[in-house]
């Protein structure tokens, strides 16, 4: 298992030659934020046994504050770590989506286990591919709606954090999320077989 | 979409979310005017804005964390140990509250962060005040509520050990009664949560958990609100709100997102209870699709719990009995066709348990005899908790349709009184919160009469709000609280609002709906002339009232009253035109939209119409009506056994009308027919009382036909079946006078051998007491038993006195019978 703190440097420094513009370093950055939720997700799994699910935003959070720490850092780069775990996030669930796609179903509503420690409801997984692809097409009527979707829903990042990430209004956030939320959900309803969407059960 | 097409969308969509819901239509309509394209876009986004609900885009991961933030935490004077486990809402944490002596344990719940939409927090504060109020053995207590550094809301509550009750149940291996016994304290506690305006909403065995020494606790008031109906309709009518929920145990107006009421618990603890008994689920419910899992709910009928019970190891197979019928009487579809409150459920439970007749029966269609009994209909207080909601209901409407005035932002104050700041005085006692419930909502429409004086709208609405408060405090017709004075003033306020309104077809609808409820008072006070004068007026208003529907439902029901309050009177030719009047609607409904529904109805007017018909001497037509019944009746039968209780009845009216018609012998077929069918009825189910009653009624009536046909031997065994049958109906104390005038009649008739006058007297005696107006056909037998016990002087006057008061258009045989009483004894 790699040690966080060898890359902890790193990453600060990455970060740090990011927000002075240097948009290489976000390519170098992936790789290490991604091994990160990896190692992250796979080592909380192990502690926790039972396979409890809690905490939807503890992942990004936790990678940051191991990969970052409490050190000074312009809250700048704060945004632009979210921002590549954001993309990063989509990418690995959509990979897996993909590959369970494939792979023979189980039954109904079980949870299935993504690299040990990242949970997700398999019906969800489906909708994952469906989401995807419609986001795809609100990028190109709106990016930045498209954005904040993958920051909340990929990376679960709150109204507020995304608002800091994107440095815009929190009510901005709202505004956007609530269209493109109201406008995907129509878009996905259409692609399920069955139309109608699945049942908010409590 | 373009995206310049998209922006305008997407503005429109968001500037309509930030209004209320009942502003969103004429926002929309304004904004989008002379572009329907545009208009449907956004109505469309609305639609699955309201369907998309919290758990669409919720985070997709939900990661498992060791690093859990909250444990080893304090929150107030709590220290977090571990999480319990989490729900939709959040997660429940094991707490001990560290700064007492005794180490206090207790469960916290946060709300997990992340779903920071507006409406959970608001569920969350909900939850926090009604769980406040309740203090139930059986119920969770909320001990304390706050919000950590980090703005999470949380609360305090007793931390329960236990198991879900159905796991419970299998675990301990209990029988059916010790099963029964233990959802009766679950009722007791619903109960007691509805008595205090709180719905559960979410009944499941998840919710309810049973402590090692059997005391059930209801948890988790997250989705519960004070009864409040939802308004889900927004836009175009395309939007509905999906409500958290478990469709597994949601009844259909959950479903339907349709306003919930107590009733939706007691759905709910229906289906809990199929569950406890049978051993399984009342329905397969696979389905992931939302319109699959609502048209399962809504749509089809369970089995009957005996039929699919799945017995557990060691556990003795449910057997078909009135467990069924309370199980399905809970479950229907109609919430005002389950019992009135979850008390009412328990209540039939215990009867059950007792070896007592239950309330609940199998659903059968209105027949005959439903028409004699609803006589008796003087308004008991039945269901406080209906009543209530209904309030409830009436207050909403208005409090959404003012907010949207904006004009008169004091009422929010008046309404939240109205929900939350009476739970004191609803814990002291039910009566006095009622009445205070009504004064308020009487207030509170006063007020809105004022400041509606310029204002059609408001004038209706509160018109509305008078007339409902009315049925509330006193309509015979339904559950009351038996304010009749109170109603009266009520009924006259909205009839006095009514009548300033513009006229029209409306406002003739809105002013024959007042005269109604007067009416119907008059008619309970036994001050028939003013109760046929408000009728009248109400038909003369509904016929120029135009074709709405409301129009029409108020016709027919006038129709309805009118023939009913003439048929009290004697007057059978008045009431049989009446009727044919409602027979008329009831056939244009049954055409316009056939179903089960209808079909029943018009079942129903076809055999008060054909009686009435009959007496009025129209035998004709009565025969045709009857007949068309009986095809109706025979062929909802075929498809259900449970409907021949409606063949009976209707073969037994056509012997009746023949009998009438001089045609004796061909009469005593379909009475025979009648009578096979109730006897299965009575041996299929000893404990059908009703079926007993008929059976009794049939065969009493028969006994006059064979008499008459010379048939005298069949004659007298059919009235020893009649009288044995009705004896022990009559004997209790709480007989339909009908019955009793019957059973005198029997008594009375030549072919009983033990000729029982003085009895018969007393019968026929108890039945006229109970009458106010006398009833002349009672006072016919009244004669009858006075002068078979030779007291001539008042037969005669008793007839003398029927005769006096006995409308022209009474029924001939009657009056003639009357008239034989006046001649002196032979």
């Amino acid at each position: 298992m790699p040690d966080p703190a060898s890359d902890e440097h790193e990453v600060t420094a990455l970060l740090g030659r990011l927000s002075g513009g240097n948009s290489e370093a976000a390519d170098r950055l992936a790789p290490l934020i991604y091994s990160e939720l990896h190692r992250l997700a796979a080592n909380c799994m192990r502690r926790e046994r039972g396979g409890h699910t809690l905490q939807p935003t503890a992942l990004v959070h936790e990678a940051y504050l191991r990969l970052v720490g409490q050190r000074d850092v312009q809250w700048k780069s704060r945004a632009h770590f979210y921002s590549i775990a954001g993309h990063i996030m989509r990418r690995i669930l959509l990979d897996f989506a993909r590959k369970r796609l494939s792979a023979k179903r189980g039954g109904a509503g079980v949870k299935v286990t993504l690299d040990e420690g990242l949970v997700v409801s398999e019906e969800r997984l489906d909708d994952i591919l469906l989401i995807d692809e419609a986001l795809h097409r609100l990028a190109e009527m709106d990016e930045r709606q498209s954005r904040i979707v993958e920051l909340r829903f990929f990376a679960g990042l709150s109204v507020e954090e995304t608002a800091q990430v994107l440095e815009i209004s929190p009510i901005t956030v709202k505004r956007d999320w609530n269209s493109a939320k109201a406008w995907l959900y129509r878009e996905i309803s259409k692609a399920r077989p069955d139309e109608s969407g699945t049942v908010a059960a409590g | 979409m373009s995206p310049e097409q998209w922006r305008q969308a997407r503005r429109i969509f968001e500037d309509a979310l930030d209004r209320a819901p009942g502003e969103r239509d004429a926002f929309l309509r304004e904004a989008c005017t002379g572009k329907p394209e545009l208009l449907e876009e956004v109505a469309s986004l609305l639609a699955s804005h309201d369907q998309a609900g919290d758990i669409f885009l919720s985070p997709v991961i939900e990661a498992a964390s060791a690093a859990d933030r909250f444990e080893g935490r304090e929150l107030g004077p709590y220290r977090v140990l571990h999480r319990l486990g989490h729900g939709g809402m959040g997660a429940v944490y094991l707490a001990e509250r560290a700064d007492e002596q005794f180490r206090r344990r207790v469960a916290i719940k946060l709300v997990r962060p992340g779903y920071d939409d507006g409406q959970l927090l608001r569920r969350f504060g909900n939850e926090r005040q009604m769980l406040a109020v309740l203090d139930h053995p059986n119920i969770v207590k909320l001990l304390d509520a706050g919000v950590t550094e980090d703005g999470i809301p949380y609360f305090v509550m007793d931390y329960v050990e236990g198991q879900p009750i159905d796991e419970f149940c299998r675990t301990r291996g209990l029988s059916i009664p010790e099963r029964l016994a233990l959802f009766r304290q679950v009722c007791a506690a619903v109960h007691y949560a509805h008595r205090n305006l709180v719905v559960h909403r979410d009944l499941k065995p998840g919710n309810i958990l049973v402590t090692p020494d059997g005391v059930p606790k209801l948890l988790d008031f997250g989705i519960a609100k004070l009864l409040r109906p939802e308004y889900g309709a927004g836009a175009i009518g395309l939007t509905r709100t999906m409500q958290p929920m478990t469709p597994e145990y949601a009844s259909p107006e959950q479903m339907l997102g349709q306003p919930i009421t107590t009733s939706s618990d007691v759905y709910s603890l229906g289906v809990l209870l199929y569950r406890l008994v049978a051993g399984r689920h009342p329905y397969e419910m696979t389905s992931s699709s939302a319109a699959e899992l609502e048209r399962i709910v809504c749509e089809t009928n369970p089995e009957r719990p005996s039929a699919a019970a799945k017995p557990e190891a060691g556990q003795k197979r449910l057997t078909a009995s009135d467990v069924d019928n309370i199980v399905l009487m809970a479950m229907r579809k109609e919430p005002q066709r389950r019992y009135p409150s979850a008390e009412h459920l328990s209540e039939d439970i215990r009867r059950y348990l007792a070896k007592e007749p239950v309330a609940a029966r199998p659903d059968t269609l209105l027949y005959r005899t439903t028409k004699f009994v609803s006589r008796q209909r003087i308004g008991v207080a039945a269901s406080v908790l209906a009543a209530i909601a209904l309030i409830a209901g009436a207050v909403e409407v208005v409090y959404l349709k003012r907010v949207a005035e904006k004009r008169y932002a004091d009422l929010r104050h008046s309404a939240s009184f109205m929900l939350f700041d009476l739970d004191d005085e609803l814990r002291k006692s039910v009566t006095a919160a009622r009445k205070l419930l009504v004064t308020e909502a009487v207030a509170e429409f006063d007020r809105m009469a004022q400041d509606a004086r310029y204002d059609e709208g408001l004038k209706r609405e509160a018109a509305n709000g008078y007339h409902k408060i009315g049925d509330i405090q006193g309509n015979p017709a339904r559950s009351n609280l038996g304010d009749f004075n109170g109603a009266r003033e009520s009924y006259n306020k909205e009839l006095e609002l009514s009548k300033s309104m513009q006229p029209g077809q409306k406002t003739n609808t809105a002013i024959a709906r007042a005269h109604m409820g007067l009416g119907r008072l008059d008619e309970l006070n036994g001050a028939r002339a003013e109760a046929l004068g408000h009728f009248q007026t109400a038909l003369h208003l509904y016929e120029s009232a135009g074709e709405s529907i409301e129009a029409k439902q108020g016709f027919r029901n006038v129709s309805e009253e009118l023939g009913e309050l003439q048929e009290a009177r004697g007057d059978v030719r008045a009431a049989s035109e009446y009727y044919a009047k409602s027979l008329e609607y009831a056939r244009e409904l049954d055409r316009a939209q056939p179903g089960a529904k209808t079909r029943s109805a018009l079942l129903a007017e076809s055999f008060v119409a054909g009686f009435a018909m009959a007496r009025a001497g129209r035998i004709e037509e009565s025969l045709g009506t009857v007949r068309d019944a009986l095809r109706m009746a025979r062929d909802l039968a075929a498809g259900n056994d449970s409907n021949r209780r409606d063949e009976a009845a209707a073969s037994g009216l056509l012997g009746y009308v023949l009998y009438r018609a001089g045609r004796t012998e061909e009469a005593i077929a379909p009475y025979e027919d009648a009578i096979g069918i109730f006897e299965k009825l009575a041996d299929k189910d000893p404990k059908d009382q009703r079926a007993r009653i008929d059976l009794g009624q049939m065969e009493g009536e028969i006994a006059e036909v064979l008499w008459a046909a010379n048939r005298k031997s069949e004659a007298r065994e059919a009235t020893g079946k009649a009288l044995t049958i009705l004896q022990p109906v009559a004997d209790s104390k709480n007989a339909n006078p009908y019955v009793l005038a019957s059973y005198a009649r029997f008594l009375l008739a030549p072919s009983n051998d033990r000729r029982e006058d003085a009895s018969a007297l007393r019968y026929v005696q108890r039945a006229d007491q109970a009458e106010k107006p006398p009833n002349p056909d009672t006072q016919e037998a009244l004669a009858a038993a006075y002068a078979a016990t030779h007291d001539f002087a008042h037969a005669r006057e008793t007839a003398k006195r029927a005769l006096d008061s006995l409308p022209a258009g009474a029924d001939a045989v009657l009056r003639k019978k009357l008239e034989g009483w006046l001649r002196p004894p032979p």
